[in-house]
Formats: C-alpha cells, sequence, structure tokens
C-alpha cells in the first residue's frame, strides 16, 4: 500500500484545520486527541488503488516560515486553500506555487488549489472563474468544498492523490523517453 | 458494569456550576493530605482561564460554600481553594478582586477549623510583576573573560543566552492572546505572541545568514558546524523552540542547498544534524519530539510552540466549544490541560538554565531584532553557489505576501533603542579596555562577525579618527535597523563606471560599449549597462534584482562618503605628486579611509556573481583624471535630491 504527505497550506482562518479534521475524524470521533501519533493518517481508496495519507496541516504555524520551509520539503502533494469568503486569503497563495518550486527544486509537484467555505455563499468575494484562473496559471486542479457541512472534502483528497499520482508516472514517461534517446 | 458507568461519567458534559462541584467532591476526604483524582484538580486549576476567568471560579467556590449546609463539604470547598493557591499562585497575584473573593471566604468560614482556614492566605504570595514588565535588568554575573564574538563564544554560551531570550519572551504570552489565535488564525490582537514567533523567525534568517555571509565553501561550514553545536546543546538544556528555530535555518533550503559547503562536512557532523531533523520531524505528528518532551516532563523545558499551538487549533475544531456551550467532559478537561501545560505561561515554572550573561544577550538581541527579507536570502545562497555554471541568472524577483514569509514584525523605534544601546554598552565594556570611549579597527572586527553584512569600519567611523565612539556604533545601529523597514528607492539608477569583461551593449542606445577599460556605466541595482553620454538619458525604470541590506547601507552612508570626497578632492589638489595605488595601501593609518574610499567595498564584491565585472582604477592614473572622477561621483551623489536631504540633515547635526 502506498504512502503520501500532503501538505495543507494557505493563511490563517481559511479552514484548514476543519478540511483535515474532517477528514481524517470520521472514524474515531469518540477518541479525537490531536496529539497521538496516527491522528493524521487515513487510510483513501482512490480509483481502485488503496492509499495511505499522512496529512501536514499547517494550521496554527503558518506564521513559522522555517517551519514551513520544512513542511514543503518533506510533503510530496500540497493542498493550497483560501476561503471564498475573503479576498485576502486568495491574495495571500498567490505566490505560494513558487516558494513550493523553490524548496522541492522542482517544476513538477502535484499541488491543488481549493476554495473553501463555499456553503457561505452569500458571502462571497472570491469568484469560481477566479480560483479556475490561477489554478489554470499553475496547471493544476481546482475544486471548491465546504468542510463545515462534509461537502467535496472527500473528493478533494482524493484529487491531490490522483495529481501525485499523474505527475509521478508523468515523470517515469520522460525518464523513458531520455533513455529511447 | 461499574466501568461503563464510570466512562460514561467522564463523557459527561459539565457546566462550571458542576465542575466546581465534582472539584469540592475529591476533597471531601477523611485524610487531610489526600486528594481524590488529583489529574481533574490540576486539570481543572490549570486549564479555567482557558474556559472563563479565576474570578468566576473563585465566585463558583464561594457560592457553593454559602449554598451547604453540610460542614464537610464546607471544609472541602475551603481545602480547595487553599491548594489552588498553593499550587497555582500566579493566579492571585496583581488580581486584587480574585484576592478579595479569597478573604470574604475566610471571613464567612468563622466555624471551619482554623487550620484549614490558614490555607485562606494571598497575603504572601510570590511575585510575578517580572512578566509584566517590558524588560528586567537582572544583576550581572561577573565573568571578566567572557568573549561577545560569534566565532569566539562557546556554543553553550551561544545556546544559553537564545534560551533566555527565547524563555523571556514565551513567557509573556497571554492566555487572553492564545485563545484569540487560536480562534481567528491571525496576530492582530496577539502583539506577545507575534513577538515571539518574530524572533523565532529572526533567529532562523539570521543563522541562514550567518552561514551565507562566508564566501568560500570551507568558511561556511565552520558557521555550519559552529551551529550545529549550538543546536546540541540546546537539546541537551531541552530547550526545543529555540532548537527547532535553529535547525530550521541550518536546514532551510536557501542553506541545505549549498552542495559545495555540505561536501566540506564531515559525516560526524552530517549524522548529528540528520538525528536533529529526525527528532524534530513533523511525521508521524511530530511522534519523535513528542517523545522526547515527555521523557522530560518533570525537568524544565521550552516545547516548541508552533506544534502546540497546531495541536490547540485542532482541538478547537472539534464538536465541543466551551464558548458556546459553556460544557466540558472531565476527559476533554483533562486532555485540554495537557497540551495548555506546553505553553509556558500556564506552567509559570521558574527556569533552570545555565546562569546567564546580560552582556552576551544584550549583543544578540540586537542581531536578532534585525530583519531579513526571504528573497534576498534566496538570491545570495544563488550567488554562493549557482544552480549551474552555465547559469548565472538570479531567480526572478518574487513578492511574498507578509504572511507567507512569516511574520517578522519590527519592534518599536523604543524598544530597539534600548536593544542597541545595552548592545553597545556591552560591547564597549568588554572592549574599550581602557575606558576612553572609543574602540580600535582590531576590537571592531572581533564583534562585526555577530552581524552579517554590517558595513566596513570606515562607513561607521563617520568622524574618520581612526576609532568608533559609542555615539557612531549607536547612530550607525539604529540606521541599519530603520533602512529595512525603507521602500524600494524608485526609480533612480545608481550607476558606477564598469570594465565589462564580455562585448556589451548599451540599452540606451543600442550600440556596443567601445573600449579595454572603464568602457561604461552599470547600476549596480538593476544592471543596466549605458555609455557614460547615455548615462543621463537613461529612460528605463530601475527595476531592483533585490533590495538588499547592502544597498540600502550603501545608500545611507553616501552623505558621509561626499563629505569623504571632498575631503579628498582637497587633498589631491594640495598633492603635487602622482598616487599609486601600492603607494596608498603602504601608506600610514590616516591614509587608509583615502584608499578604502577609491576601492569597492570587500563585501559588495562578495555577492555578485563571479562572471559580474569589477570596477577598475588604472594605477597610472594622472592627479587630475583623479579629480575629475571624484567630482564625477560627487555629482552623481547629489543628483538625488533625497541624498541631498540627508546630506542637509547630517550637515546640521554635525
Amino acid at each position: 500500500m502506498r504512502e503520501f504527505k500532503v501538505v495543507v497550506l494557505g493563511s490563517g482562518g481559511v479552514g484548514k484545520s476543519a478540511l483535515t479534521v474532517q477528514f481524517v475524524s470520521s472514524t474515531f470521533i469518540e477518541k479525537y486527541d490531536p496529539t497521538i501519533e496516527d491522528f493524521y493518517r487515513k487510510e483513501i481508496e482512490v480509483d481502485g488503488q488503496p492509499s495511505v495519507l499522512e496529512i501536514l496541516d499547517t494550521a496554527g504555524t503558518e506564521q513559522f516560515s522555517s517551519m514551513r520551509d520544512l513542511y514543503i520539503k518533506n510533503g510530496q502533494g500540497f493542498v493550497v486553500v483560501y476561503s471564498i469568503t475573503s479576498q485576502q486569503t486568495f491574495h495571500d497563495i498567490r505566490n505560494m506555487k513558487e516558494q513550493i518550486v523553490r524548496v522541492k527544486g522542482s517544476e513538477n509537484v502535484p499541488i491543488l488549489l481549493v476554495g473553501n467555505k463555499c456553503d457561505l455563499s452569500h458571502q462571497r468575494q472570491v469568484r469560481s472563474e477566479e480560483g479556475l484562473a490561477l489554478a489554470e496559471s499553475w496547471s493544476c486542479p481546482f475544486t471548491e468544498c465546504s468542510a463545515k457541512n462534509n461537502q467535496n472534502v472527500n473528493v478533494t483528497f482524493a484529487e491531490i492523490v490522483r495529481e501525485m499520482n499523474y505527475v509521478q508516472n508523468k515523470s517515469r514517461q520522460s525518464k523513458s523517453c531520455c533513455s529511447l534517446m | 458494569m461499574s466501568s461503563k458507568v464510570e466512562e460514561d461519567q467522564h463523557q459527561e458534559l459539565l457546566t462550571e456550576d458542576q465542575l466546581v462541584a465534582r472539584c469540592v467532591e475529591c476533597f471531601d476526604v477523611d485524610e487531610e493530605d489526600e486528594v481524590e483524582d488529583i489529574e481533574f484538580v490540576d486539570a481543572l486549576f490549570l486549564s479555567h482561564q482557558w474556559l472563563s476567568d479565576s474570578l468566576s471560579l473563585i465566585t463558583h467556590f464561594v457560592n457553593f460554600y454559602q449554598e451547604t449546609r453540610n460542614v464537610e463539604q464546607r471544609e472541602a470547598v475551603c481545602r480547595a481553594v487553599s491548594f489552588w493557591i498553593e499550587k497555582f499562585p500566579m493566579h492571585f497575584d496583581a488580581q486584587p478582586q480574585v484576592c478579595a473573593q479569597v478573604v470574604r471566604l475566610k471571613t464567612i468560614a468563622e466555624d471551619i477549623n482554623e487550620n484549614i482556614r490558614n490555607g485562606l492566605d494571598v497575603s504572601a504570595l510570590p511575585s510575578f510583576a517580572w512578566l509584566r514588565a517590558v524588560s528586567v535588568r537582572n544583576p550581572l554575573a561577573k565573568q571578566t573573560a567572557f568573549s561577545l564574538s560569534f566565532v569566539q563564544a562557546s556554543p553553550s554560551d551561544i545556546s544559553t543566552s537564545l534560551s533566555h531570550i527565547d524563555y523571556r519572551v514565551l513567557s509573556r504570552i497571554s492566555i487572553t492572546e492564545l485563545k484569540q489565535y487560536v480562534k481567528d488564525g491571525h496576530l492582530r490582537s496577539c502583539p506577545m505572541l507575534e513577538r515571539s514567533i518574530s524572533v523565532f523567525n529572526n533567529l532562523s534568517n539570521w543563522v541562514q545568514c550567518m552561514i551565507l555571509n562566508k564566501t568560500t565553501p570551507k568558511e561556511r561550514a565552520e558557521i555550519l558546524v559552529k551551529f550545529v553545536h549550538v543546536a546540541k546543546h540546546l537539546r541537551k538544556i531541552n530547550n526545543f523552540n529555540t532548537l527547532m528555530s535553529v535547525v530550521g535555518g541550518i536546514t532551510h533550503s536557501s542553506v541545505a542547498r549549498l552542495a559545495k559547503t555540505y561536501a566540506v562536512l564531515s559525516n560526524d557532523i552530517k549524522k548529528e544534524l540528520t538525528q536533529l531533523t529526525n527528532l524534530l520531524s513533523a511525521q508521524h505528528n511530530f511522534c519523535e519530539y513528542r517523545k522526547a518532551l515527555g521523557a522530560c516532563n518533570k525537568k524544565f523545558r521550552i516545547p516548541i510552540i508552533g506544534v502546540h499551538l497546531k495541536d490547540l487549533v485542532a482541538i478547537n475544531c472539534s464538536g465541543a466549544n466551551f464558548e458556546k456551550t459553556k460544557c466540558i467532559s472531565s476527559d476533554k478537561l483533562v486532555k485540554l490541560s495537557k497540551l495548555l501545560s506546553n505553553f509556558l505561561v500556564f506552567n509559570q515554572k521558574g527556569h533552570n538554565l545555565p546562569e546567564m550573561n546580560m552582556d552576551l544577550i544584550n549583543t544578540l538581541k540586537v542581531s536578532l531584532d534585525i530583519r531579513y527579507n526571504d528573497d534576498d536570502i534566496y538570491e545570495l545562497s544563488l550567488r554562493r553557489e549557482p544552480k549551474t555554471f552555465m547559469n548565472f541568472e538570479p531567480s526572478r524577483g518574487l513578492v511574498f505576501a507578509e504572511w507567507a514569509s512569516g511574520v517578522t514584525v519590527a519592534p518599536d523605534n523604543a524598544t530597539v533603542s534600548k536593544h542597541i544601546s545595552a548592545m553597545v554598552d556591552a560591547v564597549f565594556k568588554h572592549y574599550d579596555h581602557d575606558r576612553d570611549g572609543f574602540i580600535s579597527q582590531e576590537e571592531f572586527q572581533l564583534i562585526a562577525g555577530n552581524f552579517p553584512f554590517i558595513d566596513a569600519f570606515v562607513n561607521i567611523d563617520v568622524d574618520m579618527d581612526g576609532q568608533i565612539s559609542k555615539d557612531e556604533l549607536k547612530t550607525y545601529f539604529m540606521a541599519a535597523n530603520k533602512n529595512t523597514k525603507d521602500l524600494r528607492r524608485g526609480f533612480k539608477h545608481n550607476f558606477h563606471e564598469t570594465t565589462f569583461l564580455t562585448p556589451t551593449t548599451c540599452n540606451h542606445c543600442n550600440k556596443l560599449l567601445w573600449g579595454i577599460l572603464r568602457q561604461g556605466f552599470k547600476c549596480k541595482d538593476c544592471g543596466l549597462a549605458v555609455h557614460s553620454c547615455c548615462k543621463s538619458n537613461a529612460v528605463a525604470e530601475c527595476r531592483r534584482k533585490s533590495s538588499s541590506n547592502l544597498t540600502r547601507a550603501a545608500e545611507w552612508f553616501a552623505s558621509p562618503r561626499g563629505s569623504m570626497r571632498s575631503r579628498i578632492i582637497n587633498t589631491c589638489k594640495r598633492s603635487s605628486r602622482p598616487r599609486t595605488v601600492s603607494a596608498v595601501v603602504t601608506s600610514p593609518t590616516t591614509e587608509k579611509p583615502t584608499c578604502s574610499t577609491k576601492l569597492s567595498p570587500p563585501k559588495l564584491k562578495d555577492i555578485r556573481p563571479q562572471s559580474e565585472s569589477t570596477e577598475y582604477y588604472n594605477s597610472g592614473s594622472t592627479p587630475d583624471e583623479e579629480i575629475g572622477l571624484v567630482s564625477l561621483a560627487c555629482e552623481e551623489v547629489f543628483e538625488d535630491d533625497d541624498l541631498a536631504d540627508i546630506s542637509s540633515a547630517s550637515y546640521r547635526t554635525a
């Protein structure tokens, strides 16, 4: 069974923890303890293949620059979250891909752009088209979800698994092309 | 069956009243020294300020006392409050209303046993005033053979000083700030938390800059090794927070990419660094760190505040929110207290750190007050060890949102001024041996290593008497700190005469720059190349590659340089003999400023790629040509209105 480390990035207050906790807690809500070793690990089946995700939620540590650098270095996939109710949180993440690329040293990094709090449509400040445009400029998938209502949460993490698999396969293909030459 | 009932009892949601009732039950025992379910009692007192406040809790105890008629229960209330006062005295410090309730309880408890009532005493509390003071002056330890220089100070002294700084700022984070941050996710109303995160980030950046400041892989490796030793000592004294910051700096991408530097490291150092990195790894929810933290649970330790902020955010996401429901289960209360006990403000234990030396602490504080731009650090890393030999292009300039760089908030001017004054006093105390109020160039070199990118001696010695006074050093550091706040300089180019080593075209007229030496001018900020006759016509906007401290520091000192250049003109006019560079170098001490003025400061060269051409002066130039060059430089300086204003201000103060 394959294991992936997924880093959840975004500015404070966008709901990263709610998204993460909603995803990992559905099975053992009774013994809720964010300090235990396997709290952030969960099995997920995507397209018939089982995987184990370890979520590195950066909530609470957004302001610690070197800690985030370490997270990115050890991460394999990146879920970049903003809140559709706050234009500022969307503005804050515009350069996140450049930072990830800088730390990873490669342009081929699996990223998923997520607009959270889509249940608050009456407070929407960021149009879906804006999120989609940024995702296109990053060449990555885009989705909107609501952690509070558990809407699209599992779909979000399934999508980052697909993206990690896709990037991995793409990397293999380019290697085989080189060997042919 | 009984275990099931007990389990349900622990999960039952309790109001504050019910929590108090449960607590009183724990003290309602025959033996006076015995407390039933001490874990719950400790959890309630430790965590109550997260749920409500001390006045509310003591009021509930008093009300409970008044409502019950049972003498045993009344005695239990008194014992509970006595326990609270004895074990958590900080909750009663500078809390007159809370203390008044204790006095009231003691007054109405007339019929209670004298021994029990005596515990209700808030008149002899230890003082916690030092936590609320902006700064605390401690008596200086008498250590005459103590070095303030980073190179000469021992790793244990550095780590001890950093630990004192960290302990001080972490202890001042209030419960209110923690609650606000966990709820909102930002720092707008959390100044002390912001300050502690700023110290964390600035330390990380300082570590990176101290390493990148060195020009050769061997020198960088030496600094890196020193920081690994500092990290090992931090681990030894269980300061995990500062350890995370230092290791975060050592392993930061801007340092980790230096393959040549890492190649110089010995396998032992690499192994030690790997062990420290694994200890702090986020893998499996920081389980290695949590194990190490648990192993020293009885001793003094400084936990990684970022990890436990993360835990608080996660637990706040769980269903039960006390703010709304005003209910919490005893199980959750115990878990909450375990989380909160990782923040120093909830423990208020005195530290057992090794004895502090205020002078080294004051010096390091100034180092940590200087703020560096993430982008500048990365650019410097690329210049130290380019990605490939064929690629000398700096990376595209990035402007991160403020939060993305991590908070490095500027301390207010009063705090900075105080830190700098304390540092200057420390430096002069240790290096001004004859107490004449000046330090020499040799003495200055010792301390300069603590501050990456510090200016050369001659730029700090503004009156050029060969010595640095206290005022000169203070003025320099205040300006250096201020410069990091300045916005970009706008559109003016910073042209300097340059010898280009490869064929170069003028950006203005697109024609070749002819000649072998000093073919034209180049802007130091954006790299624009032009003919001397095209210089004044260049219309391209100056888009700086990076706004480094070096450029700003150079700009700041353009005024004293202009002053120096004026003096040089006078000197040259009086001189009837041609002067060569070598002659200047070998001339007496008073001539050194002249030499430095002509030659580019070494640190400016250090940050350039090797392929970039350098300024070059023909040793055979005639005095007339020299005067012309200096005049041209002066004209260039005073073309800039901002600099002219600075010059005027400088002259007025002189």
